[in-house]
């Protein structure tokens, strides 16, 4: 995570403790440890620069209304997962309805990049063909580095469910040709 | 290991991980921004919250005060005449419904922490400020005076 407080090593239940308590440091740890965690997220999911910058202004709005009294229960980032979807799918969708209707794509699919460097990236292709919910678990795992468990409570589906989407995810990688070379040791 | 790691699939997480970097720098300005707009609200928030609080412990402890006073106070025991009851009552009933109990200690509490308007006569102990010490009084007004016991 991206952070313009390393000094501060003070825990997540820690800051939320003192935020509770109307420490206002705790705000700027919290938001600086998770900011580049956020952007990145919402920007893949909608692939547009201006739209992550509001994705993260609203998911710390949406987490700082939760003060004081909130008490975090599982990871930060777990927490998050859900928030920065949910309000970066609204905001695709949002964008997507002032698009003409014939060049809108799926609002409800997160896509992979639409960099053009990037689509002709091999396994950027391969990615886009995985179908959408195989192609998050496999993100949240290895870009995002959330266990699967933390990946199951995040989508609110059971950890035998992600185990089974990220197995097909890599057997479906693992036999395009295109994508063969990231398996080869 | 743990399944899936993405130490065994080392260059696969790498490949994904490079196609999602985002690029996003994210301007001093918006962090400024975001940070000054949920310190903002958080500070109004925790005034609310801290009023709240309060209220709800003066209503918890005039609670526990009627119910001690209804079982401890032996039935029949003389109560000194108060000939300032009707005055005390009137100043005490606070939203007109012709008793004197806590709702009406409640009914300044949530015009304190709403922000809305407050009565001059709502000023029970008369130091020219109507705040949580007359909410206070009022429930403590609400407990000795009820003819019927705390109410």
């Amino acid at each position: 995570m991206g952070s313009q407080f390393p000094h501060d090593t003070r825990s997540d239940e820690a800051l939320i403790a003192a935020l509770n308590r109307g420490d206002a440091s705790a705000f700027d740890a919290i938001y600086y440890r998770y900011r580049d965690w956020v952007v990145r997220l919402a920007h893949r999911f909608t692939q547009n620069e201006a739209d992550a910058l509001d994705v993260l202004q609203e998911t710390f709005a949406y987490l700082f209304r939760k003060f004081p009294g909130f008490i975090l229960t599982a990871r930060m980032t777990t927490f998050l997962y859900p928030v920065v979807k949910n309000l970066s799918i609204a905001a695709r969708r949002k964008r997507e309805r002032q698009i003409s209707d014939e060049t809108a794509p799926d609002p409800v699919a997160p896509t992979v990049a639409s960099d053009p460097a990037q689509i002709r990236s091999e396994l950027a292709l391969v990615m886009a063909a995985l179908p959408e919910a195989q192609r998050e678990v496999l993100l949240m795992r290895f870009v995002d580095e959330m266990s699967l468990a933390e990946i199951g409570e995040a989508l609110g589906i059971p950890e035998g469910t992600v185990k089974s989407r990220m197995h097909n995810a890599l057997a479906t990688l693992k036999a395009d040709a295109r994508a063969r070379r990231y398996f080869e040791k | 290991m743990t399944e899936f790691d993405p130490e065994q699939f080392r260059d696969l997480a790498a490949g994904l991980r490079r196609m999602h970097e985002p690029g996003i720098a994210v301007p001093p300005e918006v962090d400024r921004a975001i940070l000054a707009d949920v310190r903002a609200s958080f500070v109004a928030r925790r005034r609310k919250w801290a009023w709240a609080q309060r209220i709800g412990a003066g209503l918890a402890a005039a609670a526990v005060l009627a119910i001690a006073v209804r079982f401890f106070v032996p039935m029949g025991t003389h109560r000194p005449a108060m000939p300032a009851h009707s005055e005390v009552a009137r100043v005490g009933d606070v939203n007109h419904d012709g008793k004197v109990n806590i709702l009406d200690a409640f009914t300044v509490a949530r015009a304190i922490t709403r922000h809305e308007p407050l009565d001059r006569a709502w000023d029970v102990n008369g130091d020219g400020v109507v705040d949580q010490k007359d909410v206070d009084l009022l429930a403590h007004i609400a407990v000795r005076t009820s003819p019927e016991g705390p109410q």
